[in-house]
């Protein structure tokens, strides 16, 4: 028996952990790296496959006729010369219940990753306790999802509007874009590619004051700013709400702020 | 004779949508609201009224 065997029964035995680490991480909420390393993903691995096998292996004795034969399993691994042959005859012997019992156990391992992912979203534990958190934090950020952290104040569900300013340099000057949150876009390493903006307006930080006639108002819906123009970025989560005239109230009158679509369509 | 499925998905995705011009409206006037108040504020798109409170 060589090792190239030895290596691939030890990673069927780990497969039912790999394959629930993957489908936990399947979604945009993890960062996947193409180019990650096999070795360290089958090493954490072991210990979702070690639960899953037990799991398994407890229903097998208790439910059915059939048990799992650790001293075969063992010269198996091992690569015991003398009894690697009794062993293979065995293995030809069960191969249709091992081959049900693996398929059963990695479905079943793909769905538990899967189930486990939906509850901690659907109870928001990734929101509240740091150690559930995925590894995208651009998530978090861009969605406002960040707002359910302890210690932050507002809560996510009250988010309406995402409005987004975007510090870049072009040629040398400073651009301040401003826009609607549409999506962002991430690289295999979770570093930010690029952000992707609704209805974008502009100036030059030369002029930091705050006035009218300086935003230049970008003539199409949609922007893409690449993250290496990008300086800094700035979120602004807004709670927006359509109310009447009649419900505004004395004060709230006299600090309105107005936009009428009839101005200047380029310049605000 | 083939009947034509209209999408109903899509339908549906569409009606949660607000009109561009408010989303618009909003961006061009965020400067004007402030982050340091936590009180609401009122704002005029058009000719509509909306209280806008900014979170965090």
């Amino acid at each position: 028996m060589n090792i190239a065997f030895t290596t691939i029964l030890l990673f069927i035995i780990l497969a039912p952990g790999f394959t629930a680490r993957n489908a936990y991480n399947s979604s945009k909420l993890s960062i996947i790296d193409r180019n990650r390393n096999l070795v360290n993903d089958l090493t954490w691995s072991i210990i979702p496959s070690l639960a899953l096998h037990t799991f398994f292996i407890v229903i097998l004795h208790n439910t059915t006729n059939y048990y799992i034969d650790f001293e075969q399993l063992g010269n198996l691994i091992l690569g015991v010369a003398n009894k690697s042959e009794a062993s293979f005859r065995q293995l030809g012997d069960y191969k249709y219940a091992i081959f049900i019992y693996n398929l059963i156990l990695f479905t079943t391992s793909f769905f538990a990753g899967f189930l486990i992912k939906e509850t901690v979203r659907k109870f928001n534990l990734d929101r509240k306790i740091r150690y559930f958190r995925f590894s995208n934090k651009w998530h978090y950020i861009f969605t406002g999802e960040c707002l359910d952290f302890p210690d932050v104040p507002d809560h996510y569900e009250e988010i309406t509007d995402k409005i987004i300013n975007v510090l870049c340099k072009v040629n040398g000057r400073n651009i301040l874009y401003t826009g609607e949150y549409f999506n962002y876009y991430i690289d295999s390493k979770g570093d930010l590619e690029a952000v992707h903006l609704r209805n974008p307006i502009r100036r030059y930080l030369e002029n930091d004051e705050v006035s009218d006639q300086k935003y230049y108002v970008i003539s199409s819906r949609y922007l893409v700013i690449p993250n290496s123009d990008i300086i800094n970025i700035n979120f602004r989560y807004l709670a927006m709400q359509e109310i009447d005239e009649a419900d505004i109230t004395p004060s709230e009158r006299e600090n309105i702020i107005e936009f009428d679509s009839d101005q200047d369509p380029l310049y605000i | 004779m083939s009947k034509i499925e209209q999408p109903k998905e899509k339908a549906s995705i569409k009606a949660s949508y607000r009109a561009p011009e408010i989303g618009s409206g909003l961006v061009r006037i965020a400067h004007k609201i402030s982050s340091i108040s936590s009180e609401p504020q009122v704002v005029r798109i058009g000719d509509r009224y909306f209280r806008v409170r900014e979170l965090g």
